[in-house]
C-alpha cells in the first residue's frame, strides 16, 4: 500500500514524560483527516511528528513508503507544509516571509515572486507583499502563514488549529483553500481542531480522536469529560451522569459511539430507562450512507442512523425523542 | 575651574589643528581596537550560537567560564599574554610583544567571552518558535543559523558594540602588550595614562575627547547599520 504515512509504535516524550504513544497510524494520498482532541491531547506533537520537525524517541515512520531517517530528513521534509498553531513571522516583509523558503530551495526569483503573489492571493491577502509582517493581525499573520506553506506546494498540509486567531470570513476561506487543495489537487491534508469536527465546513474522510497522547477512536462525536461518581458505578458529566455496567475505578473522558444510540418518539419502559434522556433534534445531516442527528439532552450527543432506520422513524428537525445508549456503546478513558 | 577650562581648550584647539600625534595615536587605537572585535566577533558571534543552539556535556561548564572571563581584569590578560609573547614564552618565535598585532590578540581575547555571552543570551532571548519555523520550512542548519543571526541581529550588533567599547577604552592590554611605544603601539589610552602622569593635562584631555569621538563614531556607525538591516 503506497500510503503517505505508515507510523509504528512511535513514542515521544518530552523530558522522560511520554507525550504521544501512536501504535499503528496509516494516512492515505489524498486522504483529508481531522484529528480532534481537548489541549494537551497531543495533537500537535502527532502533526510536528508528521512534519519531521520532531524525532520520535521509539518506533518508524515511513513516508510514502521510504524510512524517515537523518540522510533524508531535510529532503522529507522540504516535502511538507505545516501551519503552526501560533505561526511565527520573520521580522521582515510579507513576501520575504512567503519566499525565503523557496530561497532556500534555490528556487529562482521570478519563479519565488510568482508562487508567492498566487498564494498571497488563495489567502485573500493580495496587495500585502510590502507591508511588514510585525504590523498583521491575527488572522492575517496565519494567513500568511498558510501562503508561506502553500507556496511552496507541498505534497502534504499539516494544519495546526487553523481556526484559532481567525474570524469567521477568514476561516471559511481557509476551509475552502484546504478542500481545493485535497479534493481538486488530491493533495493529503491533515488539520487538527480542538472544537468539534462538525462546527467546521470541512468534511474529512476520516477523523481522529486524541486523548493524553493516544488515538482512541475514529471519530470525534460524543467525547463527554467529567468524573468517576457513586464508587465507579457512574459517570457524571457536567449535565447528567451515565450509569456504567461494571465498576471503573478512573476516568476523565466517557466516549459513545453514535452508531449504537437509539432514539424512539416513545417513552422507553421503566427497566430499559437507565442511561436515557429525553432531547430535542438539533441538528440533521448526511453522513456517508446514513443520517447524523444532533440531540440535545443535557448534552449535546451524536447518533448515526442508518437510511432504513430514519425512514421508519421520520425524525424531523425540532423534534423531542427519547434517547437510549446501551451498555457496550459506553467508554470510560482515563 | 579655569585650569580645566583652560585644559579644555588647549585640548580642543589640538583637535581641530589636526596635531599630528594625536591623529597618529587615534589612529593606533581604532586599528588595534577595530582588528581585535572584528576577530573577536567574527570567531564569538558563531560560538555564542553554536553553545545556545546546542546541547552537550559540560554546557554549564563553558557558561561559568564564559562569564568568568568576562570579569577578568585587562592587565591579568595582559598578564598571560606577555608571559606567552615574550621571548621566553611558547609564542616568543611569533615577535608580536609590543606590535599592534600583538595588542589586537589580547584585545581580541579580551573581547571574545563578552561578545560571545552577549550571543548566547540575544540567542536564548529569541522566540522559540523561530528555530521551529526554519526547521519546518526546510532549512539548513547553516540557514536557520543564518535566519537566526538575523532576527536577533538587534542584540548582536549591541553585543559587538560593547565588545569595541571594552577594547578601545582598555589600558592594562594595550600597555603589556604594546609597550606604549610612540608612533607604533601608543593607543589613546595608554598616551592618557602617561600624558597625565607627566603633567600634560591638556593632551590627556584632548586624547579623551577624541577617544570619545571615536567610540561615538564606530557606535553611531553599527547604529545604522542596525537601522538600514
Amino acid at each position: 500500500m503506497n500510503a503517505a504515512y505508515h507510523l509504528k509504535d512511535v513514542v515521544f516524550a518530552y523530558n522522560r514524560e511520554p507525550a504521544l504513544r501512536v501504535e499503528s497510524l496509516v494516512i492515505g494520498p489524498g486522504e483529508l483527516v481531522a484529528l480532534y482532541g481537548p489541549n494537551g491531547s497531543g495533537k500537535t506533537t502527532l502533526l510536528h511528528m508528521l512534519a519531521f520537525v520532531l524525532t520520535p524517541q521509539a518506533g518508524e515512520i515511513l513516508f510514502f513508503r521510504e524510512q524517515v531517517d537523518k540522510s533524508n530528513l531535510l529532503a522529507m521534509r522540504r516535502r511538507i507544509g505545516l501551519l503552526p498553531q501560533n505561526p511565527y513571522l520573520f521580522h521582515s516583509s510579507v513576501i520575504a516571509n512567503v519566499t525565503w523558503a523557496l530561497r532556500i530551495r534555490g528556487v529562482d526569483r521570478s519563479t519565488r515572486r510568482k508562487r508567492a503573489l498566487q498564494a498571497l492571493e488563495w489567502v485573500g491577502l493580495p496587495g500585502f507583499e510590502h507591508r511588514h509582517a510585525r504590523g498583521l493581525s491575527g488572522g492575517e499573520t496565519q494567513r500568511v502563514a498558510l501562503a508561506r506553506a502553500l507556496a511552496l506546494e507541498p505534497d502534504i498540509l499539516l494544519l495546526d488549529e487553523p481556526a484559532s486567531h481567525m474570524d469567521r470570513s477568514s476561516i471559511r476561506l481557509v476551509e475552502e483553500i484546504v478542500m481545493q487543495w485535497n479534493r481538486a489537487l488530491g493533495k493529503t491534508v491533515v488539520f487538527s481542531s480542538h472544537a468539534r469536527i462538525q462546527e467546521h465546513a470541512l468534511t474529512p474522510h476520516r477523523t481522529l480522536c486524541l486523548l493524553y497522547g493516544r488515538i482512541v477512536g475514529q471519530g470525534s462525536e460524543n467525547i463527554f469529560p467529567g468524573r468517576i461518581s457513586d464508587s465507579g458505578m457512574s459517570f457524571e458529566t457536567e449535565h447528567i451522569a451515565f450509569r456504567l455496567s461494571r465498576p471503573v475505578t478512573s476516568g476523565d473522558y466517557l466516549t459513545v459511539e453514535p452508531s449504537r444510540i437509539m432514539i424512539s418518539i416513545d417513552i422507553p419502559m421503566p427497566s430499559d430507562m437507565v442511561n436515557a434522556w429525553r432531547g430535542r433534534i438539533v441538528a440533521m445531516s448526511e453522513a456517508g450512507e446514513g443520517i447524523r442527528l444532533d440531540v440535545e439532552a443535557g448534552e449535546r450527543f451524536s447518533v448515526l442512523l442508518t437510511r432504513e432506520a430514519y425512514d421508519r422513524d421520520r425524525a424531523f428537525l425540532g423534534q423531542t425523542v427519547w434517547l437510549r445508549v446501551p451498555d457496550d456503546a459506553i467508554e470510560v478513558l482515563s | 575651574m579655569s585650569f580645566f577650562l583652560d585644559s579644555l581648550l588647549a585640548a580642543f584647539h589640538l583637535i581641530v589643528g589636526f596635531d599630528a600625534e594625536v591623529y597618529l595615536i587615534a589612529w593606533t587605537s581604532l586599528k588595534v581596537s577595530l582588528v581585535g572585535a572584528s576577530l573577536a566577533s567574527l570567531t564569538g558571534v558563531p560560538l555564542g550560537l553554536l553553545i545556545a543552539f546546542t546541547e552537550f556535556r559540560g554546557k554549564r561548564g563553558v557558561l561559568l567560564a564564559l562569564n568568568t572571563l568576562m570579569s577578568l581584569p585587562t592587565v591579568v590578560i595582559g598578564l598571560i599574554f606577555y608571559g606567552l609573547l615574550s621571548r621566553q614564552g611558547p609564542l616568543g618565535d611569533l615577535g608580536l610583544l609590543f606590535t599592534p598585532a600583538g595588542v589586537s590578540l589580547g584585545l581580541f581575547f579580551l573581547a571574545l567571552p563578552l561578545i560571545a555571552n552577549l550571543t548566547i543570551a540575544a540567542a536564548h532571548g529569541l522566540d522559540p518558535r523561530l528555530a521551529l519555523t526554519c526547521r519546518a520550512l526546510g532549512a539548513t542548519p547553516l540557514q536557520q543559523a543564518w535566519m537566526i543571526l538575523k532576527e536577533a541581529r538587534f542584540a548582536v550588533i549591541c553585543a559587538i558594540a560593547v565588545g569595541f567599547g571594552r577594547v578601545i577604552s582598555e589600558v592594562g592590554v594595550a600597555m603589556m602588550l604594546g609597550g606604549n611605544i610612540r608612533g607604533f603601539t601608543r593607543t589613546l589610552t595608554t598616551a592618557i595614562a602617561l600624558e597625565t602622569s607627566k603633567g600634560e593635562f591638556e593632551l590627556g584631555l584632548a586624547l579623551g575627547m577624541f577617544l570619545l569621538i571615536v567610540a561615538f563614531g564606530v557606535n553611531g556607525l553599527l547604529f545604522l547599520f542596525q537601522r538600514a538591516k
